[in-house]
Protein backbone atom coordinates (compact mmCIF):
# COMPACT_ATOMS: atom_id res chain seq x y z
CA UNK A 1 0.00 0.00 0.00
CA UNK A 2 1.39 3.37 -0.95
CA UNK A 3 -0.92 6.24 -0.17
CA UNK A 4 -0.72 9.72 -1.55
CA UNK A 5 -1.80 10.98 1.86
CA UNK A 6 -0.87 9.73 5.29
CA UNK A 7 -0.17 10.93 8.79
CA UNK A 8 3.39 10.28 9.93
CA UNK A 9 3.30 11.82 13.36
CA UNK A 10 0.91 13.59 15.68
CA UNK A 11 1.71 15.73 18.70
CA UNK A 12 -0.85 16.61 21.31
CA UNK A 13 -0.66 19.29 23.99
CA UNK A 14 -3.30 19.66 26.67
CA UNK A 15 -5.76 17.81 24.50
CA UNK A 16 -8.38 15.93 26.53
CA UNK A 17 -6.48 13.45 28.72
CA UNK A 18 -3.16 14.03 26.95
CA UNK A 19 -0.87 16.51 28.70
CA UNK A 20 1.90 16.11 26.20
CA UNK A 21 2.14 13.19 23.85
CA UNK A 22 3.31 12.22 20.41
CA UNK A 23 2.61 9.19 18.25
CA UNK A 24 4.15 7.89 15.07
CA UNK A 25 2.16 6.01 12.49
CA UNK A 26 2.77 3.90 9.44
CA UNK A 27 1.30 4.26 5.98
CA UNK A 28 -1.06 1.32 6.36
CA UNK A 29 -3.27 0.02 9.14
CA UNK A 30 -2.56 1.50 12.58
CA UNK A 31 -4.15 -0.43 15.43
CA UNK A 32 -4.50 1.46 18.67
CA UNK A 33 -5.29 -0.69 21.67
CA UNK A 34 -5.77 0.01 25.33
CA UNK A 35 -8.35 -0.19 28.07
CA UNK A 36 -11.43 1.99 28.18
CA UNK A 37 -10.62 5.54 29.16
CA UNK A 38 -6.96 5.65 28.14
CA UNK A 39 -7.76 8.05 25.28
CA UNK A 40 -8.05 5.94 22.12
CA UNK A 41 -11.08 7.84 20.88
CA UNK A 42 -9.46 11.15 21.78
CA UNK A 43 -6.48 10.27 19.61
CA UNK A 44 -8.75 9.48 16.65
CA UNK A 45 -10.69 12.68 17.27
CA UNK A 46 -7.43 14.67 17.23
CA UNK A 47 -6.65 13.21 13.79
CA UNK A 48 -10.18 14.11 12.68
CA UNK A 49 -9.70 17.70 13.88
CA UNK A 50 -6.53 18.00 11.80
CA UNK A 51 -8.66 17.42 8.71
CA UNK A 52 -12.06 18.89 9.53
CA UNK A 53 -10.93 21.58 12.06
CA UNK A 54 -13.75 20.46 14.37
CA UNK A 55 -14.26 17.57 16.74
CA UNK A 56 -16.39 14.64 15.65
CA UNK A 57 -17.75 14.17 19.14
CA UNK A 58 -17.79 17.55 20.87
CA UNK A 59 -19.75 20.59 19.72
CA UNK A 60 -17.53 22.98 21.65
CA UNK A 61 -13.74 23.10 21.65
CA UNK A 62 -13.79 24.21 25.26
CA UNK A 63 -14.47 20.64 26.32
CA UNK A 64 -11.44 19.38 24.42
CA UNK A 65 -8.99 21.35 26.51
CA UNK A 66 -7.36 19.31 29.23
CA UNK A 67 -8.81 19.88 32.67
CA UNK A 68 -7.66 23.18 34.21
CA UNK A 69 -5.61 24.13 31.14
CA UNK A 70 -6.24 27.11 28.90
CA UNK A 71 -5.49 25.80 25.43
CA UNK A 72 -4.96 22.71 23.36
CA UNK A 73 -2.70 22.23 20.37
CA UNK A 74 -2.63 19.42 17.85
CA UNK A 75 0.20 19.12 15.37
CA UNK A 76 0.16 16.70 12.49
CA UNK A 77 3.02 15.89 10.18
CA UNK A 78 1.46 14.53 7.02
CA UNK A 79 2.88 13.33 3.75
CA UNK A 80 0.75 14.36 0.79
CA UNK A 81 1.87 13.59 -2.76
CA UNK A 82 5.39 12.92 -1.37
CA UNK A 83 5.54 16.41 0.11
CA UNK A 84 5.45 17.38 3.76
CA UNK A 85 2.22 18.89 5.00
CA UNK A 86 2.33 20.27 8.50
CA UNK A 87 -1.00 21.15 10.08
CA UNK A 88 -1.37 22.70 13.52
CA UNK A 89 -4.69 23.42 15.15
CA UNK A 90 -4.61 25.50 18.29
CA UNK A 91 -7.53 26.44 20.43
CA UNK A 92 -7.24 28.97 23.21
CA UNK A 93 -10.11 29.44 25.66
CA UNK A 94 -9.84 33.22 25.21
CA UNK A 95 -8.38 33.77 21.73
CA UNK A 96 -10.31 31.01 19.97
CA UNK A 97 -9.05 28.71 17.25
CA UNK A 98 -6.14 29.10 14.91
CA UNK A 99 -5.21 26.94 11.96
CA UNK A 100 -1.65 26.87 10.66
CA UNK A 101 -0.66 25.02 7.51
CA UNK A 102 3.02 24.62 6.61
CA UNK A 103 3.90 27.51 8.90
CA UNK A 104 1.33 29.88 7.42
CA UNK A 105 -0.92 31.17 10.18
CA UNK A 106 -4.52 32.27 10.14
CA UNK A 107 -5.82 29.76 7.60
CA UNK A 108 -9.62 29.82 7.32
CA UNK A 109 -11.46 26.53 7.90
CA UNK A 110 -12.91 26.97 4.42
CA UNK A 111 -9.43 26.95 2.89
CA UNK A 112 -8.32 23.90 4.82
CA UNK A 113 -11.30 21.53 4.82
CA UNK A 114 -10.94 19.10 1.94
CA UNK A 115 -7.14 19.09 2.01
CA UNK A 116 -7.21 16.04 4.27
CA UNK A 117 -10.42 14.11 3.56
CA UNK A 118 -11.44 11.95 6.52
CA UNK A 119 -14.16 9.44 7.31
CA UNK A 120 -14.74 8.43 10.93
CA UNK A 121 -16.86 5.44 11.92
CA UNK A 122 -17.86 5.30 15.56
CA UNK A 123 -20.26 3.28 17.74
CA UNK A 124 -22.40 6.41 18.16
CA UNK A 125 -23.18 6.55 14.47
CA UNK A 126 -26.51 4.77 14.85
CA UNK A 127 -27.86 8.30 15.33
CA UNK A 128 -27.26 8.80 11.64
CA UNK A 129 -30.16 6.49 10.80
CA UNK A 130 -32.31 6.72 13.93
CA UNK A 131 -31.76 10.35 14.88
CA UNK A 132 -33.13 13.65 13.65
CA UNK A 133 -32.96 14.92 10.11
CA UNK A 134 -30.41 17.47 11.19
CA UNK A 135 -27.85 14.70 11.67
CA UNK A 136 -28.28 13.43 8.11
CA UNK A 137 -28.08 17.00 6.77
CA UNK A 138 -24.81 17.43 8.62
CA UNK A 139 -23.61 14.17 7.10
CA UNK A 140 -24.30 15.55 3.61
CA UNK A 141 -22.69 18.87 4.54
CA UNK A 142 -19.51 17.32 5.92
CA UNK A 143 -19.15 15.11 2.87
CA UNK A 144 -19.82 17.76 0.21
CA UNK A 145 -17.71 20.37 2.04
CA UNK A 146 -14.69 18.12 1.75
CA UNK A 147 -15.25 17.91 -2.01
CA UNK A 148 -16.27 21.49 -2.83
CA UNK A 149 -15.02 24.50 -0.81
CA UNK A 150 -17.66 26.70 -2.48
CA UNK A 151 -20.32 24.54 -0.87
CA UNK A 152 -19.03 25.34 2.60
CA UNK A 153 -18.80 29.03 1.76
CA UNK A 154 -22.40 29.09 0.59
CA UNK A 155 -23.51 27.17 3.65
CA UNK A 156 -21.80 29.63 5.99
CA UNK A 157 -23.32 32.56 4.08
CA UNK A 158 -26.76 30.96 4.13
CA UNK A 159 -26.69 30.43 7.90
CA UNK A 160 -25.48 33.98 8.52
CA UNK A 161 -28.02 35.65 6.22
CA UNK A 162 -30.78 33.54 7.71
CA UNK A 163 -29.82 34.77 11.18
CA UNK A 164 -29.90 38.37 9.97
CA UNK A 165 -33.29 37.91 8.29
CA UNK A 166 -34.68 36.21 11.42
CA UNK A 167 -33.43 39.06 13.59
CA UNK A 168 -35.12 41.52 11.26
CA UNK A 169 -38.37 39.53 11.39
CA UNK A 170 -38.43 39.57 15.20
CA UNK A 171 -37.79 43.32 15.23
CA UNK A 172 -40.41 44.03 12.55
CA UNK A 173 -43.01 44.07 15.29
CA UNK A 174 -41.97 47.68 15.95
CA UNK A 175 -42.69 48.78 12.38
CA UNK A 176 -46.06 49.77 10.93
CA UNK A 177 -45.51 47.43 8.03
CA UNK A 178 -43.00 44.78 7.01
CA UNK A 179 -39.71 46.23 5.79
CA UNK A 180 -40.11 44.67 2.35
CA UNK A 181 -37.00 46.11 0.68
CA UNK A 182 -34.78 45.15 3.54
CA UNK A 183 -36.20 41.63 3.68
CA UNK A 184 -35.61 41.39 -0.04
CA UNK A 185 -31.95 42.35 0.31
CA UNK A 186 -31.52 39.31 2.57
CA UNK A 187 -33.70 37.08 0.43
CA UNK A 188 -31.66 37.50 -2.74
CA UNK A 189 -28.60 36.34 -0.81
CA UNK A 190 -30.51 33.41 0.68
CA UNK A 191 -31.69 32.42 -2.80
CA UNK A 192 -28.19 32.56 -4.27
CA UNK A 193 -26.62 30.42 -1.53
CA UNK A 194 -29.69 28.23 -1.02
CA UNK A 195 -29.90 27.27 -4.68
CA UNK A 196 -26.21 26.41 -4.77
CA UNK A 197 -26.62 24.15 -1.73
CA UNK A 198 -29.78 22.56 -3.17
CA UNK A 199 -28.10 21.76 -6.49
CA UNK A 200 -25.02 20.40 -4.73
CA UNK A 201 -27.08 18.11 -2.49
CA UNK A 202 -29.05 16.92 -5.50
CA UNK A 203 -25.83 16.10 -7.32
CA UNK A 204 -24.46 14.44 -4.21
CA UNK A 205 -27.48 12.15 -3.77
CA UNK A 206 -27.31 11.15 -7.41
CA UNK A 207 -23.78 9.78 -7.19
CA UNK A 208 -24.05 8.70 -3.55
CA UNK A 209 -27.16 6.54 -3.92
CA UNK A 210 -25.73 3.80 -6.21
CA UNK A 211 -22.59 3.57 -4.07
CA UNK A 212 -24.67 3.26 -0.93
CA UNK A 213 -26.87 0.50 -2.39
CA UNK A 214 -23.84 -1.45 -3.57
CA UNK A 215 -22.17 -1.28 -0.14
CA UNK A 216 -25.37 -2.19 1.66
CA UNK A 217 -25.85 -5.31 -0.41
CA UNK A 218 -22.23 -6.24 0.01
CA UNK A 219 -22.48 -5.92 3.80
CA UNK A 220 -25.85 -7.62 4.17
CA UNK A 221 -24.91 -10.23 1.64
CA UNK A 222 -28.23 -10.03 -0.13
CA UNK A 223 -30.28 -7.94 -2.47
CA UNK A 224 -32.55 -5.87 -0.31
CA UNK A 225 -34.48 -2.94 -1.70
CA UNK A 226 -32.92 0.05 0.07
CA UNK A 227 -32.95 3.67 -1.01
CA UNK A 228 -32.31 7.25 0.01
CA UNK A 229 -34.66 10.08 -0.90
CA UNK A 230 -33.72 13.73 -0.85
CA UNK A 231 -36.51 16.26 -0.46
CA UNK A 232 -36.31 20.01 -0.29
CA UNK A 233 -38.59 23.06 -0.19
CA UNK A 234 -36.74 24.22 -3.27
CA UNK A 235 -37.72 21.32 -5.51
CA UNK A 236 -41.14 22.50 -6.75
CA UNK A 237 -41.09 26.22 -6.29
CA UNK A 238 -38.87 29.14 -7.13
CA UNK A 239 -37.09 29.86 -3.83
CA UNK A 240 -37.40 33.62 -4.07
CA UNK A 241 -41.17 33.36 -4.69
CA UNK A 242 -41.42 30.94 -1.78
CA UNK A 243 -39.72 33.39 0.59
CA UNK A 244 -41.68 36.34 -0.76
CA UNK A 245 -45.05 34.60 -0.43
CA UNK A 246 -44.43 33.57 3.16
CA UNK A 247 -43.12 36.82 4.61
CA UNK A 248 -46.31 37.13 6.67
CA UNK A 249 -46.00 33.62 8.05
CA UNK A 250 -42.29 34.11 8.72
CA UNK A 251 -43.10 37.33 10.59
CA UNK A 252 -45.63 35.52 12.80
CA UNK A 253 -43.14 32.79 13.61
CA UNK A 254 -40.24 35.21 13.91
CA UNK A 255 -38.05 33.07 11.69
CA UNK A 256 -37.48 31.95 8.12
CA UNK A 257 -39.63 28.86 7.74
CA UNK A 258 -38.77 27.59 4.26
CA UNK A 259 -35.36 26.77 2.91
CA UNK A 260 -32.56 24.25 2.63
CA UNK A 261 -32.27 24.20 6.43
CA UNK A 262 -35.30 21.90 6.31
CA UNK A 263 -33.98 19.53 3.65
CA UNK A 264 -34.43 15.84 4.32
CA UNK A 265 -32.47 12.78 3.42
CA UNK A 266 -34.96 10.02 4.17
CA UNK A 267 -33.98 6.36 4.36
CA UNK A 268 -36.14 3.53 3.04
CA UNK A 269 -36.09 -0.23 3.14
CA UNK A 270 -38.51 -2.21 0.97
CA UNK A 271 -40.22 1.09 0.20
CA UNK A 272 -40.95 1.79 3.88
CA UNK A 273 -39.30 4.35 6.15
CA UNK A 274 -36.29 2.70 7.74
CA UNK A 275 -37.03 3.77 11.33
CA UNK A 276 -40.30 1.85 11.27
CA UNK A 277 -39.26 -1.24 9.42
CA UNK A 278 -35.66 -2.10 10.05
CA UNK A 279 -34.17 -4.58 12.48
CA UNK A 280 -31.17 -3.63 14.61
CA UNK A 281 -28.90 -5.55 12.25
CA UNK A 282 -30.30 -3.74 9.22
CA UNK A 283 -29.81 -0.38 10.93
CA UNK A 284 -26.17 -1.21 11.59
CA UNK A 285 -25.67 -2.28 7.99
CA UNK A 286 -27.28 0.98 6.89
CA UNK A 287 -24.89 3.08 8.96
CA UNK A 288 -21.90 1.19 7.71
CA UNK A 289 -23.02 1.44 4.09
CA UNK A 290 -23.57 5.19 4.45
CA UNK A 291 -20.07 5.60 5.85
CA UNK A 292 -18.36 3.41 3.29
CA UNK A 293 -20.21 5.21 0.49
CA UNK A 294 -19.00 8.47 2.05
CA UNK A 295 -15.46 7.11 1.88
CA UNK A 296 -15.92 6.03 -1.72
CA UNK A 297 -17.34 9.36 -2.89
CA UNK A 298 -14.48 11.27 -1.25
CA UNK A 299 -12.03 8.85 -2.83
CA UNK A 300 -13.51 9.49 -6.29
CA UNK A 301 -13.89 13.23 -6.01
CA UNK A 302 -10.70 14.09 -4.12
CA UNK A 303 -8.68 11.83 -6.45
CA UNK A 304 -6.86 10.15 -3.58
CA UNK A 305 -7.59 7.89 -0.64
CA UNK A 306 -9.13 9.55 2.41
CA UNK A 307 -8.05 8.74 5.95
CA UNK A 308 -10.29 6.18 7.61
CA UNK A 309 -10.79 6.23 11.38
CA UNK A 310 -12.55 3.23 12.89
CA UNK A 311 -13.35 3.91 16.50
CA UNK A 312 -14.04 0.93 18.69
CA UNK A 313 -15.90 -0.86 15.93
CA UNK A 314 -16.14 -4.17 17.81
CA UNK A 315 -18.31 -2.40 20.36
CA UNK A 316 -21.38 -2.26 18.14
CA UNK A 317 -20.45 -4.34 15.15
CA UNK A 318 -20.04 -8.11 15.31
CA UNK A 319 -16.81 -9.81 14.31
CA UNK A 320 -18.15 -11.09 10.99
CA UNK A 321 -19.09 -7.57 9.87
CA UNK A 322 -15.74 -6.20 11.02
CA UNK A 323 -13.98 -8.94 9.05
CA UNK A 324 -16.12 -7.97 6.12
CA UNK A 325 -15.09 -4.32 6.40
CA UNK A 326 -11.44 -5.20 6.74
CA UNK A 327 -11.39 -7.43 3.70
CA UNK A 328 -13.27 -4.77 1.75
CA UNK A 329 -10.73 -2.20 2.86
CA UNK A 330 -7.77 -4.12 1.54
CA UNK A 331 -9.53 -5.04 -1.68
CA UNK A 332 -10.52 -1.54 -2.58
CA UNK A 333 -7.09 0.03 -2.27
CA UNK A 334 -7.74 2.02 0.86
CA UNK A 335 -5.42 4.65 2.22
CA UNK A 336 -4.20 5.03 5.76
CA UNK A 337 -6.44 3.45 8.39
CA UNK A 338 -6.65 3.88 12.16
CA UNK A 339 -8.49 1.29 14.22
CA UNK A 340 -9.02 1.50 17.95
CA UNK A 341 -9.87 -1.57 19.99
CA UNK A 342 -10.01 -2.49 23.66
CA UNK A 343 -8.49 -5.94 23.04
CA UNK A 344 -4.81 -6.29 22.39
CA UNK A 345 -4.10 -8.35 19.29
CA UNK A 346 -7.74 -8.89 18.25
CA UNK A 347 -7.61 -6.80 15.06
CA UNK A 348 -4.10 -7.99 14.26
CA UNK A 349 -5.17 -11.64 14.52
CA UNK A 350 -8.18 -10.96 12.35
CA UNK A 351 -5.99 -9.31 9.74
CA UNK A 352 -3.67 -12.33 9.74
CA UNK A 353 -6.57 -14.74 9.64
CA UNK A 354 -8.02 -12.99 6.62
CA UNK A 355 -4.58 -13.17 4.95
CA UNK A 356 -4.88 -9.58 3.86
CA UNK A 357 -2.02 -7.99 2.08
CA UNK A 358 -1.68 -4.97 4.34
CA UNK A 359 1.00 -3.44 6.52
CA UNK A 360 -0.12 -3.02 10.05
CA UNK A 361 1.29 -1.77 13.29
CA UNK A 362 -0.22 -2.18 16.71
CA UNK A 363 0.45 0.28 19.47
CA UNK A 364 -0.81 0.07 23.00
CA UNK A 365 -1.73 3.10 25.02
CA UNK A 366 -0.94 1.97 28.54
CA UNK A 367 -2.09 4.62 30.88
CA UNK A 368 -3.09 8.15 30.09
CA UNK A 369 -1.20 9.47 33.11
CA UNK A 370 2.10 8.52 31.59
CA UNK A 371 1.48 11.08 28.91
CA UNK A 372 1.02 13.86 31.37
CA UNK A 373 4.40 15.38 31.85
CA UNK A 374 5.30 18.42 33.85
CA UNK A 375 5.06 21.20 31.34
CA UNK A 376 7.56 24.02 31.89
CA UNK A 377 5.12 26.44 30.24
CA UNK A 378 2.56 26.02 32.93
CA UNK B 1 -4.09 48.67 41.46
CA UNK B 2 -3.67 50.77 44.62
CA UNK B 3 -2.83 54.46 44.53
CA UNK B 4 -1.42 56.77 47.17
CA UNK B 5 -3.45 59.62 45.74
CA UNK B 6 -7.14 59.99 44.93
CA UNK B 7 -6.19 62.49 42.20
CA UNK B 8 -3.96 59.96 40.47
CA UNK B 9 -6.60 57.29 40.82
CA UNK B 10 -9.23 59.45 39.15
CA UNK B 11 -6.85 60.46 36.34
CA UNK B 12 -5.90 56.83 35.68
CA UNK B 13 -9.54 55.77 35.69
CA UNK B 14 -10.42 58.50 33.21
CA UNK B 15 -7.50 57.76 30.90
CA UNK B 16 -8.05 54.01 30.89
CA UNK B 17 -11.63 54.50 29.72
CA UNK B 18 -10.16 55.16 26.27
CA UNK B 19 -10.00 52.30 23.78
CA UNK B 20 -6.78 50.28 23.71
CA UNK B 21 -5.50 51.96 26.90
CA UNK B 22 -5.26 49.70 29.92
CA UNK B 23 -4.60 50.60 33.53
CA UNK B 24 -0.82 50.23 33.24
CA UNK B 25 -0.50 52.41 30.14
CA UNK B 26 -2.80 54.98 31.73
CA UNK B 27 -0.62 55.08 34.85
CA UNK B 28 2.52 55.56 32.75
CA UNK B 29 0.93 58.50 30.91
CA UNK B 30 -0.31 60.08 34.14
CA UNK B 31 3.09 59.79 35.85
CA UNK B 32 4.62 61.31 32.75
CA UNK B 33 2.24 64.26 33.03
CA UNK B 34 2.91 64.68 36.77
CA UNK B 35 6.62 64.89 36.09
CA UNK B 36 6.23 67.28 33.12
CA UNK B 37 5.56 71.04 33.08
CA UNK B 38 2.02 72.01 33.88
CA UNK B 39 1.81 73.61 30.40
CA UNK B 40 1.76 70.19 28.85
CA UNK B 41 -1.27 69.03 30.84
CA UNK B 42 -3.03 72.34 30.26
CA UNK B 43 -2.49 72.13 26.51
CA UNK B 44 -3.91 68.61 26.39
CA UNK B 45 -6.85 69.55 28.59
CA UNK B 46 -7.66 72.64 26.52
CA UNK B 47 -7.33 70.78 23.23
CA UNK B 48 -9.73 68.10 24.42
CA UNK B 49 -12.28 70.58 25.80
CA UNK B 50 -12.16 72.66 22.62
CA UNK B 51 -12.44 69.53 20.52
CA UNK B 52 -15.66 68.39 22.09
CA UNK B 53 -17.32 71.79 22.15
CA UNK B 54 -16.09 72.89 18.73
CA UNK B 55 -16.38 69.78 16.59
CA UNK B 56 -19.36 69.53 14.29
CA UNK B 57 -20.81 66.97 11.97
CA UNK B 58 -20.95 68.08 8.33
CA UNK B 59 -24.63 68.65 7.48
CA UNK B 60 -24.00 67.31 4.02
CA UNK B 61 -21.85 64.18 4.36
CA UNK B 62 -21.72 63.59 8.16
CA UNK B 63 -17.94 63.75 8.22
CA UNK B 64 -16.36 65.51 11.22
CA UNK B 65 -15.89 69.20 10.56
CA UNK B 66 -15.03 72.56 12.11
CA UNK B 67 -17.85 74.25 10.23
CA UNK B 68 -21.42 73.45 9.22
CA UNK B 69 -20.12 72.07 5.93
CA UNK B 70 -16.82 70.17 5.95
CA UNK B 71 -13.72 71.08 3.94
CA UNK B 72 -14.27 68.30 1.43
CA UNK B 73 -17.88 69.29 0.69
CA UNK B 74 -17.00 72.97 0.39
CA UNK B 75 -13.99 72.42 -1.88
CA UNK B 76 -15.06 73.79 -5.33
CA UNK B 77 -12.42 71.67 -7.10
CA UNK B 78 -14.07 68.44 -6.03
CA UNK B 79 -16.76 66.72 -8.08
CA UNK B 80 -20.05 67.10 -6.21
CA UNK B 81 -21.87 64.64 -8.50
CA UNK B 82 -19.74 61.77 -7.30
CA UNK B 83 -20.53 60.41 -3.83
CA UNK B 84 -18.48 57.73 -2.19
CA UNK B 85 -20.56 55.95 0.47
CA UNK B 86 -18.55 54.76 3.48
CA UNK B 87 -19.26 53.30 6.91
CA UNK B 88 -17.15 55.54 9.15
CA UNK B 89 -15.07 58.71 9.07
CA UNK B 90 -11.99 56.53 9.33
CA UNK B 91 -12.84 55.15 5.89
CA UNK B 92 -12.77 58.71 4.48
CA UNK B 93 -9.30 59.20 5.89
CA UNK B 94 -8.16 55.93 4.32
CA UNK B 95 -9.53 56.85 0.89
CA UNK B 96 -8.21 60.41 1.12
CA UNK B 97 -4.76 59.05 1.86
CA UNK B 98 -4.79 57.31 -1.53
CA UNK B 99 -5.13 60.74 -3.29
CA UNK B 100 -7.07 58.96 -6.03
CA UNK B 101 -10.49 60.31 -5.32
CA UNK B 102 -11.78 63.79 -6.07
CA UNK B 103 -15.48 63.47 -5.31
CA UNK B 104 -17.60 63.84 -2.20
CA UNK B 105 -18.37 61.36 0.57
CA UNK B 106 -21.30 60.15 2.62
CA UNK B 107 -20.80 58.58 6.04
CA UNK B 108 -23.53 56.04 6.85
CA UNK B 109 -22.34 55.42 10.40
CA UNK B 110 -22.31 51.64 9.96
CA UNK B 111 -24.13 48.92 8.03
CA UNK B 112 -27.55 47.39 8.56
CA UNK B 113 -27.36 44.59 11.11
CA UNK B 114 -30.59 43.54 12.83
CA UNK B 115 -28.66 41.17 15.11
CA UNK B 116 -26.74 44.13 16.55
CA UNK B 117 -29.91 46.19 16.55
CA UNK B 118 -28.70 48.53 13.78
CA UNK B 119 -31.66 49.30 11.56
CA UNK B 120 -32.14 51.59 8.57
CA UNK B 121 -33.31 54.37 10.90
CA UNK B 122 -30.00 54.36 12.78
CA UNK B 123 -27.99 55.06 9.65
CA UNK B 124 -27.75 58.13 7.42
CA UNK B 125 -29.55 56.40 4.57
CA UNK B 126 -32.50 58.79 4.19
CA UNK B 127 -30.15 61.77 4.10
CA UNK B 128 -28.16 60.02 1.35
CA UNK B 129 -31.33 59.53 -0.70
CA UNK B 130 -32.29 63.19 -0.22
CA UNK B 131 -28.80 64.24 -1.30
CA UNK B 132 -28.80 62.05 -4.39
CA UNK B 133 -32.22 63.34 -5.44
CA UNK B 134 -30.89 66.90 -5.54
CA UNK B 135 -27.98 66.07 -7.82
CA UNK B 136 -28.11 65.84 -11.59
CA UNK B 137 -26.52 62.67 -13.01
CA UNK B 138 -25.28 61.42 -9.65
CA UNK B 139 -22.72 58.67 -9.35
CA UNK B 140 -22.55 56.54 -6.21
CA UNK B 141 -19.46 54.58 -5.29
CA UNK B 142 -20.22 52.03 -2.60
CA UNK B 143 -17.14 51.55 -0.45
CA UNK B 144 -18.61 49.35 2.30
CA UNK B 145 -17.05 46.31 3.96
CA UNK B 146 -17.04 43.18 1.80
CA UNK B 147 -19.29 41.35 4.26
CA UNK B 148 -22.83 40.01 4.09
CA UNK B 149 -23.99 43.04 6.11
CA UNK B 150 -22.15 45.43 3.78
CA UNK B 151 -23.51 43.73 0.66
CA UNK B 152 -27.12 43.74 1.87
CA UNK B 153 -26.81 47.41 2.82
CA UNK B 154 -25.61 48.19 -0.72
CA UNK B 155 -28.54 46.22 -2.14
CA UNK B 156 -31.01 47.99 0.12
CA UNK B 157 -29.74 51.47 -0.77
CA UNK B 158 -29.77 50.72 -4.48
CA UNK B 159 -33.37 49.50 -4.14
CA UNK B 160 -34.31 52.86 -2.63
CA UNK B 161 -32.79 54.76 -5.54
CA UNK B 162 -35.02 53.91 -8.44
CA UNK B 163 -33.89 56.78 -10.63
CA UNK B 164 -32.31 55.16 -13.72
CA UNK B 165 -29.95 58.11 -14.28
CA UNK B 166 -28.02 57.14 -11.12
CA UNK B 167 -24.82 55.27 -11.71
CA UNK B 168 -23.97 52.90 -8.87
CA UNK B 169 -20.72 51.03 -8.54
CA UNK B 170 -18.95 49.13 -5.78
CA UNK B 171 -15.24 49.21 -5.13
CA UNK B 172 -13.31 46.30 -6.66
CA UNK B 173 -12.39 43.36 -4.49
CA UNK B 174 -9.64 40.95 -5.18
CA UNK B 175 -5.96 40.26 -5.38
CA UNK B 176 -3.95 43.01 -3.74
CA UNK B 177 -1.65 45.18 -5.80
CA UNK B 178 1.88 43.84 -5.98
CA UNK B 179 0.66 40.55 -4.53
CA UNK B 180 1.43 37.25 -6.14
CA UNK B 181 -1.44 35.07 -7.28
CA UNK B 182 0.14 32.00 -5.76
CA UNK B 183 -0.22 33.47 -2.28
CA UNK B 184 -3.73 34.90 -2.64
CA UNK B 185 -6.31 32.93 -0.70
CA UNK B 186 -8.67 30.88 -2.83
CA UNK B 187 -11.76 32.82 -1.82
CA UNK B 188 -10.33 36.15 -2.93
CA UNK B 189 -8.79 34.72 -6.06
CA UNK B 190 -12.08 33.03 -6.96
CA UNK B 191 -13.94 36.32 -6.58
CA UNK B 192 -11.34 38.11 -8.66
CA UNK B 193 -11.88 35.66 -11.49
CA UNK B 194 -15.67 35.93 -11.31
CA UNK B 195 -15.68 39.74 -11.17
CA UNK B 196 -12.88 40.21 -13.70
CA UNK B 197 -12.69 43.58 -15.47
CA UNK B 198 -12.22 44.38 -19.18
CA UNK B 199 -8.65 45.22 -20.03
CA UNK B 200 -7.94 48.70 -21.38
CA UNK B 201 -4.51 49.53 -22.66
CA UNK B 202 -5.17 53.21 -21.98
CA UNK B 203 -6.30 52.65 -18.45
CA UNK B 204 -3.33 53.99 -16.56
Amino acid sequence: MDSQLYLKEIKLFHFKNYGKASFEFIDGVNIITGLNGVGKTNLLDAIYILGLTKSYFMASDRFLVQHEKKFYRIEGNWIKNSKKLKVAIKYDVIDGKEIDVNGKTGIKPMEHIGQIPIVLISPNDLELVSGLNEIRRRFMDITISQIDPNYLENLVTYIKVQKLRNALLTKSIFFDQLPIDLLESYEIRLVKSGEYIYKSRLWFLQIFQPKFIAFYNEISGGLEDVSLRYTSDLEDEDYFELLKNHRGKDFEKGRTVYGIHRDKMALYIKGQPLQQEASQGQLKSFVLALKLAQYSILQDECKFNPILLLDDIFDKIDASRVGHILSMLSKDDFGQIFISDTHVNRVALLLEELKLNVNFKEMKIENSFENIQIDPLN
Amino acid sequence: MKFSSKLVEEAVEAMSSLPSIGKKTALRLIIHLIQSDSEKSERIATALTMLKSGIKECANCHNISDNEICEICSDPRRNANQICVVETIRDIMAIEATEHYQGHYHVLGGVINPIEGIGVEHLKIQSLINRVNQIQNPELIMALSPTIEGDTTVYFISKQLQNPSIQISTIARGVSFGGELEYADELTLGRSIISRVPYHTQKY
